[in-house]
């Protein structure tokens, strides 16, 4: 039973894992098998390629973009602030993948993949609503789960939950004053 | 019917025979968002079957209906579609709070849902579950069922619209049917701390009932207007 | 000419609002938008404790509860580490794939229902009612069960459980001979369904379908096969495989997987172990009442857990469990304190609705509705 999320080289990386650190040497950053999922860390540059890659190779063969989305980690006061995560499905070979990348909170920009697949349109937009990351080269930027006149990225973890932005008038309740509560 | 204060005889069972008619022949427009329409459907399907109380087919435009359901959690962005639905429908209207997310938000707490759609329209009853079994459901059919039979076309201030005699003068009006209470009893409820129902005629409720406040719905502005007098005054 | 099939429209599927541009009668062009239900599932569960959470997975499928109440705890579990015992993975099938053919049954029914065939809805609710109240038999509710828990399951099957279920699934086989008769071989309801709505398997995959869309198109993915997890892989079962990828066949495929659900919780009821219906492995489930209030390490472990919550060891972990629409995937991330970091669900119906604009270009009006019927779309699902 690991503990640990990151094991440095000693722990022996399994087949695509090799394989994408001998096709992309530079832009691995690193890897763990955690409770049985491979996972890779990229930089956020290379991100593109690399789902092309495991989209096109024979290898890999990922037709199935399964889910996107992203991690805040601003409690933890880590640096860089986001990460994205991509989990593929091959279903030739049957192997599952996490592809994880970093983005800062400052440059909080990443690649959009959504000419690989036609289901990443929407996961993008729906993670630029609830977290702000701006991907380039996505047609369609808008807002998705929220309204238009929603100010904010509900899903920082600075965003206060209580926040309402209420786009209607409502009527005042007294019964609900009394007790404090909205 | 027993002695109401409206008028005479004639209008008395007047005022009985249309309620009873408009009772009977609820038209609902369930406005079902989430979870809570499973239950509706449960409810209003053959095992626990709707229509035995008179409230049979949906009717899924607001223009024919009496009664609207909100049925499930309303986001701030639905809230907008639900009033212009409200605002839609003919007078006489009901309105039914179903479940725990329409009544108060739920255990939704959070930056898009509604916490209660009485902050946007006024509510008749409400249906507490989550989701309300469909006994429960049946059960507040039958609350709006005799609400709707205590009201009257023809009542003493003159207005000729049910709801809206309702909506102005409904508390007063009730409990005056029933008891001596002075104004400022009534509007600060002094008089029987642990009723939660005192509009409903002949019901018995034991002191374990939990304390919620009398009126259910809002207060119309003639009623705020009293209520601010008094709480200047004390 | 724009023609919008706004948010409250009278299918009881959930709220999607659908902006149409139509020449004629048929389509151009959609635009849909979501978001209506939008409940803040995800950040809700940051707020939360572990534990806590799992009444709030209840209400994303509603109409298949159990599976995300099992997808969710096979998820912390695994960030655990911890092991099942082999009675509750048992007991879990069964109320999965009870919950699975509530699913389908409430699908089919309220498609059927818009289609024109009312009968068929009420009868295939009276079945569902049939499996509900098994379903309050064991967890105590018919719909939001909140039944299971980490390392296992809250309650167990109660005495005379498994002659009832055999009952009640003989009158639910029974409801299906009848419904199948109706609709399956009905010319009306084939010339409103066949060729609707069809999508091929590249263009099925490139959106990311799962699940019985993914199958009718005639990809045999069923995530019970490919990563199989609890028992699956002891029990036989077959996957139903469509061939054109339209409406007709997700219906024939939702029909067969009803009826292999009901075989495979018969061979579940058969094979049922004795034992155990929770891990007793420490600090990933309450400690038995006797050492509670027995002795104080009982105490302050039950103390501990209740006030900081379970604490899963720092980590992330995907699981995936083939819910009543396609996959349903769970990503969890913890750092080892009892605050939930992320809580993350994958929904599939999130890939139907997007793909709604590919499937309806080209066909007229009145196909939406059989259309979006067979997506078998769940508001609470899609909008989290």
């Amino acid at each position: 039973m690991t503990e640990t999320t990151t094991v440095p080289e000693s722990e022996t990386p399994r087949a695509l894992t090799a394989l994408l650190q001998q096709q992309f040497p530079d832009t691995l950053i690193d890897f763990h098998n955690h409770r049985g999922d491979e996972t890779v860390r990229v930089k956020r540059e290379a991100i593109v390629s690399v789902c092309q890659f495991l989209r096109d190779d024979p290898r890999c063969k990922f037709e199935l973009m399964v889910d996107l989305t992203a991690v805040d980690y601003f409690e933890q006061h880590r640096e860089p602030r986001f990460e994205m995560v991509y989990h593929f499905k091959s279903l030739t070979h049957g192997h599952r993948l996490r592809v994880k990348t970093p983005v800062p909170e400052d440059d909080c920009r990443v690649d959009s993949i959504h000419e690989l697949w036609e289901a990443v349109n929407w996961y993008e937009r729906e993670c630029w609503d609830m977290f702000g990351i701006e991907f380039t080269g996505h047609p369609n930027l808008t807002r998705l789960l929220m309204y238009e006149q929603f100010e904010g990225h509900p899903l920082r973890k600075d965003y206060p939950m209580d926040r309402q932005q209420p786009i209607i008038e409502l009527r005042e309740i007294d019964e609900r004053n009394q007790y404090g509560r909205a | 019917m027993a002695a109401a204060n409206y008028g005479d005889f004639l209008t008395t069972t007047f005022d009985n025979v249309v309620n009873w008619s408009r009772k009977f022949s609820l038209f609902q427009y369930p406005f079902v968002t989430a979870c809570c329409g499973m239950e509706y459907m449960a409810a209003a399907c053959s095992h626990y079957d709707i229509a035995r109380f008179g409230a049979e087919i949906p009717r899924f435009s607001p223009r024919q209906s009496d009664v609207l359901w909100v049925v499930g959690t309303i986001t701030h962005k639905m809230a907008p579609v639900l009033k212009t639905i409200y605002d839609q429908m003919a007078e006489p209207k009901w309105v039914i709070a179903f479940g725990a997310c329409a009544s108060s938000g739920g255990f939704y707490q959070n930056y898009s849902v509604l916490q209660g759609i009485d902050r946007l329209i006024p509510v008749d009853v409400y249906i507490a579950g989550c989701p309300p079994r469909p006994e429960a459901v049946l059960d507040g059919l039958m609350e709006l069922q005799h609400r709707i039979q205590n009201d009257g076309p023809t009542v003493e201030s003159g207005m000729l619209n049910p709801s809206m005699a309702r909506h102005r003068e409904q508390k007063l009006d009730h409990l005056s049917r029933y008891f001596e209470i002075p104004d400022k009893q009534l509007l600060e409820n002094t008089q029987n701390p642990k009723s939660n129902r005192s509009t409903k005629p002949g019901y018995v409720y034991s002191d374990e009932n939990v304390v919620v406040r009398p009126h259910m719905g809002y207060d119309s502005p003639a009623d705020q207007r009293k209520k601010e007098a008094l709480r200047e005054e004390s | 000419m724009a023609i919008e099939v706004g948010p409250a429209h009278p299918a009881m599927h959930g709220i999607v609002r659908f902006t149409t541009y139509v020449d004629g009668e048929t389509i151009v062009d959609m635009v849909p938008e979501i978001g209506y239900l939008h409940r803040g599932f995800e950040k809700e569960s940051e707020n939360s404790k572990w534990i806590q959470v799992i009444p709030y997975t209840d209400r994303l499928n509603y109409v298949s509860p159990l599976l995300n109440n099992i997808g969710y705890s096979m998820a912390v579990e695994k960030l655990f580490g911890a092991e099942v015992p082999r009675r509750a993975e048992y007991t879990r099938v069964i109320m999965g794939e009870i919950s699975r053919i509530t699913d389908h049954l409430t699908c089919v029914g309220a498609a059927a229902m818009e289609v024109g065939a009312f009968t068929f809805f009420l009868w295939f609710i009276k079945a569902r009612e049939y499996l509900w109240e098994l379903i309050e038999q064991v967890s105590g509710a018919r719909m939001t069960t909140n039944w299971t828990r980490f390392g296992g399951n809250a309650t167990d099957l109660p005495d005379g459980f498994l002659d009832d279920l055999q009952e009640r699934l003989d009158k639910v086989k029974d409801i299906l001979d009848e419904c199948d008769k109706l609709l399956s071989k009905n010319k009306i309801f084939i010339d409103r369904v066949k060729d609707v709505g069809t999508i091929s398997k590249e263009d099925a995959l490139s959106f990311g379908f799962s699940g019985p869309m993914l199958r009718a198109c005639g990809v045999p993915f069923d995530v019970r096969r490919s990563d199989p997890h609890s028992v699956y892989d002891e029990l036989d079962f077959e996957i139903p495989v469509g061939t054109v990828g339209d409406c007709f066949d997700r219906y024939l495929v939702r029909m067969e997987e009803m009826r292999q659900s009901i075989s495979i919780i018969e061979q579940a009821a058969d094979k049922m172990p004795y034992g155990p219906i929770m891990t007793d492995q420490r600090w990933v489930d309450y400690p038995d009442k006797k050492e509670v209030y027995g002795n104080i390490e009982g105490l302050i472990e039950h103390f501990k857990m209740v006030m900081e919550g379970h604490q899963p060891p720092k980590g992330e972990a995907y699981v995936a469990v083939e819910g009543g629409n396609g996959e349903v995937g769970f990503y969890v991330v913890s750092d080892g304190s009892g605050d939930p970091v992320r809580v993350r669900l994958r929904p599939p119906c999130f890939n139907y609705v997007q793909a709604m604009r590919h499937m309806t270009i080209g066909h007229y009006i009145a196909d939406i509705v059989p259309i979006f019927g067979s997506i078998n779309m769940i508001g609470g699902e899609l909008d989290r």
